[in-house]
């Protein structure tokens, strides 16, 4: 009992209870996308998508990048980040932070079970079993130091996942060495963290929640920096999981394996944050919907109008904007 | 949105932000702290007036030292004035026996002529002085003896109030004859009085300087 008085009195928000965290619930939220060595930011309010940060990792107190590792130390001097987005948006300074990684592949876990096949009755037992002693659930797992999450294949991100022993489950782990370092600069921020979530699950996660997989199966590549995850989505659940190397490599697994996931004129649609190296024209022969501007300005009804650095508003159409943004609405 | 891949340790500290409970708690223990607010303004001004008190004491202290080294070194000069001082009753009872010579020999009638003059102390008081003691006199008898010329008592008589006049307050008579002696021829009579002098009367009259100069000393 002292022990946690002692606890509450030291670590305790005091420039968040006096900067009105009292009586106010209303936080900015800043969602960060980082890359290996670049990061973009997208500042929203009340669920606003208020201001942009296309180069944030010029700012010598920008979060680390993935390339950082846990090498990282968190900057001392100088005026904090998020504090100068606040100012720059006019947005109060108490702030929460959403991180979308783009980590390397053996920085993630993933990969889709049943309770069943995990031998395991619960969610909750399953999860509480993988951070205790991932090795005993994930046969060959070797490595502990790693977080885990689990949602359930509809890839809702809010609320807990309710599955039953057979229904698919996503198994999600993410390294300590990409959390650690932004959970610390974080702290040092002084801001909450809303959560640290992987590029492909989100992509998943935001297709699943406005492309129209529902009504057709769909194919998504979600290709990031360090490689590519495809994901089979049947009547908005996730069905299959891979992961590869390149787009060739994503489009051969899936033709080569076409019976296996009894998909039924599937659509299939590819999500880059950067163009990749094969032409948009080859991309759409080979029958894939690219998730570009044109199509996001036809999927979502109109652009993203936001605040640049320069305080000019602009339109964003790019598939990063949209996907922070929809984030930060969760 | 679920906290992914955020630690429990860091879920635990933003329990701080968003639970009521701990803003409650916060809110009480920021109103308690900001009510001791006067108190330890009250405390601050105390220290600082007690540190105040305690360095004037000290200079006090070191004020007290310096002046204790310097009468240190007047101890001397303080014990010799004590001693100069315990020599007063001595010195006050002392009489000017020249001054006294010289009144009477002013005063003396032509007719008149002494034998003898004596001056002797009387009355004496122990003075304490350093290790020993002294014994000073209060009076002096002046004993006056001769004869004068003539047949009328009334000239010694003259000569001796004249005398007594010249001697300080307090002085008297003792006694004082005229008479015709066998010894004596003729019509000169024999004389004799005693006059008790004061030894701390004021004798200035009689033609005495005062030492009030200290080069005089």
């Amino acid at each position: 009992m002292i022990g946690d008085i002692s606890a509450f009195v030291r670590e305790m928000p005091l420039r968040f209870y006096l900067s009105g965290g009292f009586f106010s619930n209303q936080e900015s939220m800043i969602a960060f996308h980082v890359g290996e060595t670049e990061i973009e930011a997208l500042i929203s309010y009340k669920k606003k998508p208020i201001g942009f940060e296309d180069e944030l990792h010029r700012d010598p107190d920008a979060p680390p990048t993935l390339s950082y590792g846990q090498v990282y130390r968190p900057a001392i001097n100088g005026r904090k980040v998020s504090a100068k987005l606040a100012s720059r948006y006019r947005v109060p300074s108490r702030c929460q932070h959403l991180f979308v990684v783009d980590a390397p592949a053996e920085e993630v876990f993933l990969n889709l079970f049943t309770l069943e096949r995990l031998r395991r009755r619960t969610v909750e037992e399953a999860l509480a079993d993988l951070r205790q002693a991932p090795g005993q659930i994930l046969s060959g797992w070797s490595r502990n130091e790693f977080r885990w999450h689990i949602l359930d294949a509809s890839l809702l991100l809010s609320g807990n996942p309710r599955v039953g022993s057979e229904d698919q489950i996503l198994v999600m782990g993410l390294s300590e060495g990409v959390c650690l370092p932004l959970e610390a600069w974080s702290h040092d921020q002084g801001a909450a963290i809303v959560g640290i979530v992987p590029l492909a699950v989100a992509v998943l996660a935001w297709c699943n929640a406005v492309l129209p997989t529902g009504s057709r199966h769909s194919i998504v590549l979600v290709a990031g920096e360090t490689g590519v995850v495809v994901g089979i989505i049947k009547e908005r659940r996730l069905t299959n999981l891979l992961k590869v190397q390149t787009i060739e490599d994503a489009l051969a697994n899936v033709r080569r394996n076409a019976d296996e996931f009894a998909l039924e004129d599937p659509a299939m649609y590819l999500w880059y944050s950067k163009p990749p190296t094969i032409s948009d024209d080859e991309l759409t022969q080979e029958g894939l919907i690219i998730i570009d501007q044109e199509h996001l300005r036809a999927t979502l009804g109109g652009p993203l109008v936001l605040m640049q650095s320069t305080g000019k508003r602009t339109s964003h159409d790019g598939p990063i904007p949209h996907l922070l943004n929809w984030l930060a609405k969760q | 949105m679920q906290p992914f891949f955020v630690s429990e340790e860091k879920l635990a500290r933003q329990a701080y932000r968003y639970d009521g409970r701990y803003r409650l708690a916060a809110l009480v223990l920021i109103v308690a702290v900001l009510c001791q607010i006067p108190f330890l303004g009250w405390l601050y001004f105390q220290n600082r007036i007690r540190e105040q008190e305690e360095n004037r004491r000290g200079a006090a202290l070191r004020q007290n030292g310096q002046i204790t080294s310097e009468l240190g070194s007047l101890k001397e000069a303080e014990f010799q004035l004590g001693q100069i001082r315990a020599w007063e009753p001595i010195l006050r009872g002392r009489i000017p026996s020249s001054a006294i010579l010289g009144a009477i020999e002013q005063t003396i009638h032509s007719n008149v002529v002494l034998s003898r003059i004596t001056l002797e102390a009387a009355n004496y008081r122990l003075i304490s002085l350093g290790s020993g003691s002294f014994r000073v006199p209060t009076t002096y008898l002046i004993t006056l003896r001769g004869e004068q010329k003539g047949p009328d008592p009334g000239i010694w008589a003259k000569f001796v109030a004249g005398l007594l006049s010249r001697l300080p307050p307090g002085s008297d008579v003792v006694t004082s004859t005229a008479g015709k002696e066998e010894s004596l021829k003729g019509s000169s009579l024999g004389c004799r009085a005693i006059l008790q002098a004061q030894a701390n009367g004021n004798y200035f009259p009689l033609g005495l300087t005062r030492i009030d100069a200290e080069e005089n000393l």
